[in-house]
């Protein structure tokens, strides 16, 4: 009876076991950006491309409701794909766009934006990628899009697509009939 | 005479301020190396920072040695990183509620095995 008792007693830790762990499987192991979305950004600080005189930090997010902060390259073709949709978000008048440009050469950045436009107010050199990390971000493209409160609303890892900036739109849009 | 033994101490002055300077980098590589270590490449998944040479590894390479220098604890580069990338970034866990059983669970196993192997020998040695 006892013999009994005890294998009963081990069954049920394994199978408990067994059912534990495959919970485990279960769980997404996949990295989430969304960790940080409504979070306040925190600080970084990168001197202007065109002035080395000039950093740009949180405080050069000031007087619009929205602000994306875009880390781009020349050297990368994501950035060329995504492109087209920051320039048209440029043109929204509640949003600001600082560029971060991530381990370029300066007369490279300047060429691609002479070439392709300037969607950005300001751009903030990142010659050792600390800019980026300071910003929480993975690799070149990422975008955050930031409230007037600095706080993160959405993040793209990854080149923006036709979602992302109808995603973009619809935020601003709806900021904008609320006033 | 006495000039050569100048010349000596200055020598060994020299030399010793050389190795000091080649340990205290070494003592500080290594304490990059142990944090990287512990830290996951997000991106190039199953892969720490100290085994990735992806550029996201090299940027948080680089960052660990900046705040390093501008005297930051481990525990505090730690807590910058997982507030940015959240818990996920460090291989290991801290101990919280959400992963109490996590911990606790190998501790349990290895108490239970206790009790179980003391009552075996404790009736063994009533039969004798």
């Amino acid at each position: 009876m006892i013999k009994k008792v005890q294998f009963g007693i081990l069954f049920l830790i394994i199978i408990g076991s067994f059912y534990f762990f495959s919970q485990g499987l279960r769980i997404d192991r996949e990295f989430f950006p969304d960790k940080n979305i409504g979070t306040k950004l925190s600080n970084f600080s990168a001197p202007s491309i065109f002035n080395n005189e000039i950093i740009i930090n949180k405080d050069s997010l000031k007087n619009k409701k929205f602000y994306i902060i875009n880390i781009w390259s020349s050297w990368c073709a994501p950035c060329r794909e995504e492109h087209p949709y920051l320039m048209k978000l440029s043109r929204e008048k509640l949003l600001k766009i600082i560029g971060i440009n991530y381990k370029d050469k300066k007369n490279h950045a300047i060429k691609f934006l002479k070439k392709f436009g300037n969607p950005y107010s300001e751009i903030g050199i990142d010659n050792n990628g600390i800019v980026s990390i300071d910003l929480g971000s993975h690799g070149v493209p990422e975008t955050i899009l930031l409230s007037e409160e600095k706080i993160i609303i959405a993040k793209f890892v990854g080149p923006l697509n036709k979602n992302d900036y109808i995603k973009i739109i619809k935020i601003i849009k709806n900021n904008e009939s609320a006033y | 005479m006495n000039l050569h033994i100048k010349k000596f101490f200055i020598l060994l002055l020299i030399l010793n301020c050389n190795l000091s300077i080649a340990f205290s980098e070494e003592l500080f590589d290594s304490r990059i190396k142990k944090i990287s270590k512990n830290i996951r490449c997000i991106i190039c998944q199953g892969q720490s920072i100290d085994d990735s040479n992806s550029d996201f590894a090299l940027d948080i390479k680089n960052f660990i040695k900046i705040k390093l220098n501008e005297g930051l604890s481990e525990k505090q580069i730690y807590e910058l990183l997982k507030n940015k990338y959240g818990q996920w970034i460090v291989f290991k866990p801290e101990l919280n509620y959400s992963n109490y059983l996590l911990w606790g669970f190998p501790y349990f196993i290895f108490l239970i095995g206790g009790v179980y192997i003391f009552i075996k020998i404790r009736r063994k040695i009533i039969k004798f």
